[in-house]
């Protein structure tokens, strides 16, 4: 912070006297600036994308072990932050637990194990469940976080390496997406 | 000769000399006694022949007187005057008689042994002509005798006239007695003329024979004398040359000292002497030398002292204007010192004014420190209420992230809708991002705040200093109030000190003046050295050229 010449109280002043008037202005905004808000609100709202087109893929972006990996929007049911996990004695590494949702019980994964991700240090922040339904059940599967959603085109996919069965591809920016069918049969099998 | 001692060989001349005149005298002395000898025998003999020839003629008179005395008296007593006993006459006429036989007898004797001893032949015959005279005389004397015997006889028995008879014989043989006694007398004389011609002759022989013999001694004198001299001269003008040179100076050489004599220890003394002027020279050089060396010193250290005595009287003059001008100085700073004592009053009100000054300053610091530690207190509670806003913004945050999640549920929602949830996934994304948006905001709203605080941090931690430095500043105020405080007391210590210096100042004034004094008698004193030192130098100087002409002196001689 830069401190003030001897001289420059009256410069001070005028800022503090500035930032006041901007503040009360802030709150009290005049016609102009109102009028002005809704209109980029009104531009914004014009400019939505309605959807996604049909050669993009809604998917949902999320972080384990330190890696990025994306699953398809229309195969989650819903994101669960930080959800107490029961944890099932004699179930395995694999089942991280189970948790309450909508009053009802469902079965959680350890998508790490699951995959194979060496484990990294504790992750910052909670923990996230995603609620997978597949026919007509849902699990969730742990992961570190969720990163954002974003739309990947089908031709941007590029195949995944031979022997990973989990992923249908890899984007650009090297983002795998997981094959569920792929890692529920293993699961099934096991 | 060369070995011998000169007085031994003066001595041996002296000697020989002396010898020689000896011989000579001897010689002269033996050939005199020979003359005397020759003549004392030719006169003794001569003469007493003489002698006994003149007695017979007179005792021939006595005889004949006697006689006729005899004659006379026995004539007298005939006649009856006598009174005396005749034959006491007759008597003495045979005592005369007697005498005269003897004489005869001696003369004949003595004739006949000079004749055997005679020295030459010729005076030899000649006494022997005198002996036959002698003898001739002898027996005229004899028969004198008898015929006088006869006389006497006849007169005894007072034959007068018989007597007298026999007178013409007797007168006969006394004719005869007296021309053999004048016979020989004559012969005598002769033989002394004789004798003198001999001893005339021998003189002169004696004469010539010790003319030579002197002349023989001179020469063989002189001749020892060259020998001696030479052997004695030589040597010494030998001896000269030598004494000559080593005089002019040559010292090199050496005499000859081979003799044995008192020259050659001449020599060897004079070859000492040599060796003790070389050494003499020798040393003197080196003396001589040294006292160059050590005058040309002593030249050169007096004129460095004259210069430094010339540096010290001018030294005494600058020291004497320096103390002028320090003297007049000292009158300026007594001047100055009544200004200061002035300023010193000036500086004293001053001062009370600036520990007013500072005192002011202190309480304005502490009102200064109250006020900064009002600003920390607001400051602090800007704080707090930054924490609300804080709570304000995590309750945003967790809105805005629930409601993310949510709008993330609506798209996945949307999403398992297929078709018909297409317009709720745009609502959906919608709120996703406000939602995010919201996120942001709160985002920036935190490290704005976190901005705040960490502005609060500084304000506080730019007061806390403030007031330290307030506090130091107050610490400062105080040192200086004591500072000015000191500075007063100082400046009266110095008003007091400049008051001394003032009194002092007029008592170096009395000092200088002594203080010129002694300079001015310090000059004198360094001119004085200054005329002493240049006759130092002077003398200094001559003794360089003494010095010099001693080693030119000395250079002479050659070691």
């Amino acid at each position: 912070m830069k401190r003030p010449a001897s001289g420059d109280w009256q410069r001070l002043r005028a800022r503090l006297e500035a930032t006041r008037a901007a503040m009360e202005k802030l709150w009290a905004p005049g016609e102009a600036q109102v009028r002005e808000v809704l209109r980029a609100r009104a531009e914004r709202l014009a400019r939505l994308e309605t959807g996604a087109p049909a050669d993009r893929e809604e998917v949902l972006v999320f972080r384990v072990g330190g890696e990025r990996y994306c699953l398809e929007m229309r195969r989650l049911a819903a994101v669960v932050l930080a959800p107490h996990c029961a944890r099932v004695p004699g179930s395995g590494d694999r089942l991280a637990g189970v948790i309450q949702v909508r009053g009802e019980v469902r079965a959680v994964w350890d998508l790490r194990r699951v995959l194979g991700v060496p484990p990294v240090e504790a992750s910052p922040g909670p923990d996230c469940v995603l609620l997978i339904r597949q026919d007509d059940r849902e699990f969730g599967l742990r992961v570190d976080a969720v990163e954002e959603t974003r739309y990947v085109r089908r031709d941007e996919l590029r195949p995944a390496p031979d022997n990973s069965r989990h992923a249908t591809g890899v984007t650009p920016d090297l983002v795998a997406m997981l094959n569920l069918d792929m890692i529920l049969k293993d699961e099934e099998a096991e | 000769m060369k070995n011998m001692r000169i007085g031994a060989r003066i001595l041996l001349g002296f000697c020989v000399v002396v010898a020689l005149a000896a011989l000579v005298g001897v010689y002269a002395l033996k050939k005199q006694a020979d003359l005397r000898d020759f003549s004392a025998k030719r006169d003794t003999r001569d003469f007493h022949a003489l002698d006994i020839l003149r007695q017979l003629n007179n005792n021939e008179e006595l005889m004949h007187a006697t006689r006729y005395r005899a004659l006379s008296e026995h004539l007298m007593r005939k006649l009856g005057m006598g009174s005396r006993d005749p034959s006491l006459v007759q008597r003495e006429w045979r005592q005369q008689r007697a005498t005269t036989a003897a004489a005869l007898a001696e003369l004949e004797k003595a004739t006949a042994s000079w004749e055997q001893t005679a020295d030459n032949a010729q005076r030899a015959s000649q006494w022997n002509r005198i002996n036959a005279a002698a003898k001739d005389a002898d027996q005229a004397l004899n028969a004198l005798t008898q015929d006088v015997n006869v006389q006497f006889a006849l007169l005894d028995r007072g034959d007068l006239a018989g007597a007298a008879a026999r007178l013409p014989v007797i007168e006969t043989l006394r004719q005869r007695f007296d021309d053999a006694i004048s016979q020989a007398a004559r012969l005598t004389e002769e033989q002394v003329r004789g004798g003198r011609e001999e001893i005339e002759n021998f003189a002169r022989q004696t004469r010539t024979s010790v003319l030579f013999g002197i002349l023989a001694a001179v020469l063989a004198g002189v001749l020892f004398a060259v020998v001696i001299h030479r052997s004695i001269a030589a040597p010494i003008a030998a001896f000269m040359g030598f004494v000559e040179r080593v005089g002019k100076g040559d010292l090199t050489i050496q005499a000859p000292a081979g003799r044995g004599d008192e020259l050659g220890d001449l020599a060897r003394a004079l070859n000492r002497m040599a060796g003790g002027l070389r050494e003499v020279a020798r040393q003197t050089r080196g003396v001589a030398e040294n006292l160059n060396a050590a005058t040309a010193e002593i030249l050169a250290s007096t004129q460095q002292q004259a210069a430094s005595t010339a540096q010290q009287a001018a030294a005494v003059q600058e020291a004497n204007a320096t103390m002028a001008e320090i003297s007049q100085s000292g009158a300026q700073i007594s001047e100055r010192a009544k200004q200061v004592a002035a300023a010193a009053e000036a500086t004293s009100s001053a001062s009370a004014s600036g520990i007013e000054a500072v005192r002011n300053t202190v309480a304005t610091m502490e009102s200064i420190r109250e006020q900064a530690e009002a600003v920390a207190e607001h400051v602090i509670t800007l704080s707090e209420k930054t924490q609300a806003i804080g709570d304000i913004i995590a309750t945003v945050n967790d809105i805005a992230e629930q409601s993310h999640l949510l709008a993330l549920n609506a798209a996945i929602e949307a999403a398992s809708a297929g078709e018909y949830g297409r317009r709720f996934a745009v609502v959906a994304s919608e709120m996703k991002n406000l939602a995010d948006q919201s996120k942001r905001a709160t985002v920036q709203v935190r490290s704005i705040l976190g901005d705040v605080q960490k502005a609060v941090n500084g304000s506080v931690m730019l007061t806390e200093e403030a007031v330290k430095r307030v506090e130091s500043g107050r610490h400062q105020a105080d040192a200086a109030e004591r500072t000015i405080r000191t500075l007063t007391d100082n400046i009266q210590t110095s008003v007091q000190a400049f008051q001394q210096i003032v009194a002092g100042s007029s008592q170096q004034q009395i000092g200088f003046e002594q203080v010129m004094q002694a300079f001015r008698s310090i000059g004198v004193a360094s001119e004085q050295a200054a005329a002493s030192t240049r006759q130092s130098e002077k003398a200094a100087a001559n003794l360089n050229a003494l010095s010099q002409q001693l080693r030119g002196a000395v250079e002479v001689y050659r070691v």
